[in-house]
């Protein structure tokens, strides 16, 4: 090949066709930039967690249990320890401005110097060093702002009053968001005791913080005590495993983030290739004048793909810097769910790599029309007729479509680290992408049918455009469509989501749970109810146990064992477990026997699970575990598995044990009633912690209100993301537009003169994209409908609706904004005279 | 004197579907070196398609062309582009500029893919032969018709082919600018002794070459020697 004519013919010929090009290259910038700045956020992040890692868990080693244990069960970890700290954790009603207010709060009370590394920041600085000693308590900066509260006010906790010697602005790696649903506060753990608040049954977090310098001795004494510790139910974590279960989830939430921004960059790289089938067909008799005077076909067809490549080079640069520069922004749009500050850092790593992406995917999409130069026969220079390449797909497009699948599952691989993940991911994007594709040639089929019946002239010839040789409206449809599937999806989710939350709208549902109460108090509470006129709707006890063996092995057993494939949690976790004789409304045995009483404890109990956890463990009917219950240990066996649905309001349990075991095992009590309204609500809470400081209470009202807040701020930047893919579509349609400009020109000036007034030309051009923004639309919202509803229905296992109001807002700005576009490019055609144009084409 | 073109039984059918057209049936005739011969005959009757078997643009579907010794038929697609930018140089009616390259820039391209040194320089004295040493930096479209086939003619030559392949050159001008354009093509055809086949509908410019081939739904019609070639 003659590479020194291939560069200087690349060069010449680019000053004048690399403008126009590279129009249509910016497409993929939008989707270069979002990986940018995205994977340089995700390094960012990493780099912080791991330099803060010992923040994130305030200390070296950390255990905990939700039953009270001895400290001499941990000695082995004492023995390394350089300092200590002590933690009792649990939510609870908090009173305000002399019992007018309240508030579920989280309560922390803590005895040592806990966090040893990082800090609780607080105002005045102080107050988090202070608060012990003072005995006073520190509480977080929302609700100094819900309640109006300052320094020097009181809070009251049980039957308890503190004084707020400081408000919480953070604390070393917690995330804001965890503040939410219930407010920090930190009380003395000296003091706690006198708040009456923990009763038998209570649910409380018991924790041990240790400084330990020596980590590989830690490493080993855990190694030996591992069955120990397990056995007695404890949950360790060392900062090496919080570092990475906190790096796991973020992996995860970047990924996600990777995910929709690698749409974007398809969405752009079906641009590029559209593009450069435009380019390639004008250059058709260059083409052809080339291989007249002697110019091989590779060495034609590497002329252009050295342009192409020159271009997706800027192009990924420029995407590159837009994206390392918006790393910037990133952290203030999730700061509210990260437990460390992320700070603006040159990631050169994530921008190698997102350059090299989009350089790739861009030529690759690219090379599907460029092959076709190969095909352009140098006839073309006398025939006129022959302007199109020869129809023969080569292998080589074959292979370049072959290698583009494997590109993109390469990426969701690299992104997901599962195959089964990046195949769906693939062969979803690859099934939308093929509906919208589809749908939008069905529409155009019928635009095509209906034209005729139009009787004027302007809006006929509108339709027309649709469907005419060169149009753009398939691929302007598909990737503006493929933008409002995304964004409608993800407003649908998220309204059918807050319209599952939102039940308590409904005035037969409940919406306040009452929780904590114990066996002598269950009366009083019920009788208290029903005096302020409240139904008591539901009233359940609760037992709390653990897991001590299944079929035979021991808990510790089971999280050795690799090959049985039961999750950690199984065993770890805290069972809360009601008794009864009955079924309620919200489940169904589907499989085995329901046994609803038995007369003696010492017989294998028949209990039943709901399916999921059944599945966890990994269970079949007949098959045996025990359960340990204020160290008594209860041998069951399974005999009815139910299916449970969760979204209705009641206490639904995974654990089911029959009348006639429980009744006297520690226990408290949970009540459900319904309040008229947020007033009432607000009013009823406080009689209650009044009355009966140890029992909490959750206004589901308020519940829904901060689920609405969460998902909003998530949604948002699911939104921001689904954005880039519409913005991307919208630069593929400005592209698209300058990329016909010329033959709309002399479309334009022929109808002119043959005697069409401006408006006329005007109002084709506004009624084609009008009707590419309405088909994008209608496509999108199809698409998006039926995606939504499987996920719903299939995943999320929620009642579907369709929520009208976000659907039409976004499908009328979408339309709108297409339909200016078309409305400002006919306005420059049809200002021109005609004969300036005339003389230029 | 030496054959440089020969044509065997050339025939071209084009298919689209199902329906076949058989637009070149048995051609057969020879060219000499360094003489000139018109290709005439009325719309459809196979002219065009001859010119680009002859040149190597397209393949027959039997039949062969030799070229300069070298069998058409045998040469892959790029080794027929070889053999066209060493021997073969063309004047389209339509001009055929790239549009995006300067006057010198088109010029340049023939030579450039045929490794000669001194390009540009080669160029420029054959765009001051033409009239255009000033325009060298025009683009096409900054280009009258006639100076646009000025520089057409100036690329055709520039490489020094041993065949020109003209097709209707003065087809697109007004009578002025053709006749011209005539002048010149013939003016340099006969300094650097290049073998001119040139395809027209206009009699009066077929009648200045050696020799009139006029062809008739695809076949020979008649083949008329008009001057006595030494």
């Amino acid at each position: 090949m003659n590479w020194k004519w291939i560069f200087n013919m690349a060069t010449r010929d680019g000053r004048q066709s690399l403008p126009r090009l590279f129009l249509f290259t910016s497409s993929i910038i939008i989707g270069i930039a979002a990986l940018v700045s995205i994977s340089s956020f995700k390094d960012s992040l990493n780099e912080k967690i791991s330099n803060e890692a010992k923040e994130l868990l305030g200390a070296d080693f950390r255990a905990r249990k939700y039953s009270k244990y001895n400290e001499k069960d941990l000695a082995p970890f004492y023995a390394l320890a350089l300092d200590s700290a002590k933690e009792r954790s649990f939510v609870s009603m908090a009173g305000f401005k002399n019992g007018t207010s309240s508030r579920l709060v989280s309560v922390k009370a803590i005895e040592g110097n806990f966090p040893f590394y990082g800090a609780i920041v607080t105002e005045p600085s102080d107050a988090a060093n202070n608060y012990q000693k003072l005995g006073g308590v520190i509480a977080d900066q929302t609700l100094f702002f819900q309640f109006g509260l300052s320094i020097g006010d009181s809070i009251r906790l049980g039957t308890k009053k503190f004084e707020l010697v400081g408000q919480i602005t953070k604390v070393s790696g917690q995330a804001g968001i965890r503040s939410a649903f219930a407010p920090i506060v930190y009380v003395p753990y000296n003091a706690l005791e006198q708040t009456d608040l923990i009763q038998p049954g209570s649910r409380v977090l018991n924790i041990t913080y240790l400084k330990i310098n020596n980590t590989e001795k830690l490493l080993k004494t855990i190694e030996a005590e591992e069955k120990v510790i397990t056995d007695l139910g404890f949950r360790i974590e060392t900062v090496a495993d919080r570092k990475k279960s906190v790096g796991r989830s973020f992996d995860n939430l970047t990924s996600f983030m990777n995910l929709v921004g690698f749409i974007a960059l398809i969405l752009g790289a079906i641009g590029v290739g559209s593009a450069v089938y435009t380019y390639v067909r004008s250059k058709i008799r260059e083409v052809g004048v080339l291989r007249s005077l002697g110019a091989s076909r590779n060495e034609v067809f590497t002329v252009f793909l050295v342009q192409i490549i020159f271009i997706s080079i800027i192009g990924s640069f420029i995407g590159a810097l837009i994206g390392a520069l918006f790393q910037y922004f990133l952290p203030s749009l999730l700061q509210d769910f990260l437990p460390v500050s992320v700070d603006f850092a040159f990631q050169p790593f994530a921008i190698i790599s997102g350059v090299f992406i989009g350089l790739s995917i861009s030529i690759l999409f690219a090379l599907i029309p460029l092959l076709q130069v190969r095909n352009t026969s140098p006839m073309v220079t006398l025939n006129s007729f022959l302007d199109d390449p020869s129809k023969k797909i080569e292998n080589s497009v074959f292979i370049v479509g072959i290698l583009i699948l494997l590109f993109l599952g390469g990426f969701a691989f690299w992104q997901t680290d599962s195959l089964m993940a990046s195949v769906l991911f693939i062969g979803g994007l690859i099934l939308a992408i093929t509906l919208l594709w589809g749908v939008s040639s069905l529409l155009r089929a019928f635009a095509k049918n209906i034209v005729k019946r139009f009787s004027s002239f302007t809006i006929r010839q509108g339709i027309a455009n649709l469907y005419r040789p060169n149009n753009f409206s398939t691929i302007l449809i598909t990737v503006t469509g493929l933008g409002v599937v995304l964004i409608n999806m993800i407003f649908l989710i998220e309204s059918n989501i807050l319209n599952q939350l939102s039940f308590t709208q409904n005035n037969e549902q409940p919406n306040t749970i009452l929780f904590d109460i114990q066996p002598e108090q269950i009366n009083a509470v019920q009788v208290f109810v029903k005096e302020k006129g409240y139904p008591v709707l539901q009233q359940v006890p609760i037992v709390a146990m653990r897991l001590h063996s299944l079929k035979g092995q021991s808990g510790f057993e089971i999280k050795q064992d690799s090959t049985l494939n039961i999750p950690s949690h199984v065993v770890d976790r805290e069972y809360r477990v009601t008794y009864r004789d009955t079924l309620i409304n919200s489940e169904k045995i589907i499989d085995g026997i329901w046994v609803g009483e038995v007369s003696s404890i010492t017989a294998i109990i028949p209990v039943s699970l709901s399916e999921n956890q059944a599945k966890n463990m990994k269970v079949e009917i007949g098959d045996v575990f025990s359960f340990n219950v204020s160290g008594s240990l209860l041998n069951c066996t399974l005999a009815s598995i139910r299916e449970v649905d969760y979204t209705k309001i009641q206490t639904n349990f995974t654990v089911l044990f029959p009348n006639g075991v429980l009744e006297s095992a520690p226990q408290n009590y949970v009540l459900i009633s319904r309040v008229n309204s947020r007033e009432e609500s607000a009013v009823f809470q406080n009689q209650m912690v009044n009355q009966f400081p140890n029992i909490s209470v959750i206004d589901l009202d308020q519940v829904l209100k901060t689920a609405n807040d969460v998902l909003g701020k998530i949604s948002f930047v699911i939104s921001f993301l689904a954005m880039l893919c519409l913005i991307t579509g919208f630069l593929v349609l400005i592209s698209a537009i300058n990329n016909t400009k010329y033959e709309r020109v002399n479309e334009g000036v022929l109808l002119k003169t043959l005697g069409a007034v401006r408006s006329k030309i005007v109002v084709i051009n506004t009624v084609e994209y009008f009707l590419i923004g309405l088909f994008a639309v209608l496509a999108g919202a199809i698409i998006s409908v039926g995606c939504a509803w499987a996920i719903s229905v299939f995943a999320l296992k929620i009642h579907f609706t369709i929520a009208f109001l976000p659907l039409l807002s976004i499908s009328s700005l979408v339309i709108l904004m297409i339909t200016l576009f078309g409305y400002f490019n006919a306005l420059p055609i049809s200002k021109k005279p005609s004969l300036s144009i005339l003389r230029v084409s | 004197m030496k054959e440089i073109i020969k044509v065997e039984n050339l025939g071209r059918t084009y298919s689209s579907g199902s329906k076949s057209l058989e637009v070149l049936k048995n051609v057969n005739f020879s060219v000499e070196k360094g003489t000139s011969i018109s290709i005439v005959g009325s719309s459809g009757s196979g002219k065009t398609t001859l010119l680009g078997l002859c040149a190597g643009l397209d393949i027959s579907t039997h039949g062969d062309v030799i070229i300069a010794g070298q069998s058409l038929k045998s040469l892959d697609e790029d080794q027929r582009a070889s053999l066209r930018n060493k021997y073969v140089g063309f004047v389209f009616q339509n001009f055929q500029l790239i549009p995006t390259l300067t006057a010198m820039e088109n010029v340049m391209v023939p030579l450039e893919l045929n490794r000669k040194p001194n390009a540009s320089k080669i160029a420029s004295e054959y765009l001051e032969k033409v009239g255009l040493g000033d325009r060298q930096t025009h683009y096409p479209k900054q280009l009258s018709g006639g100076e646009q086939q000025r520089v057409s003619l100036a690329r055709a030559f520039a490489n020094k082919p041993e065949i020109l392949f003209a097709d209707e050159p003065t087809g697109n001008l007004d009578d002025e600018t053709s006749d011209k354009i005539e002048a010149l093509l013939f003016e340099l055809n006969q300094k650097e002794g290049t073998t001119l086949v040139l395809v027209t509908h206009d009699l009066s410019l077929a009648e200045k070459t050696d020799r009139i081939i006029t062809l008739k739904k695809g076949e020979i019609f008649s083949d008329s020697q008009l001057k006595v070639v030494s």
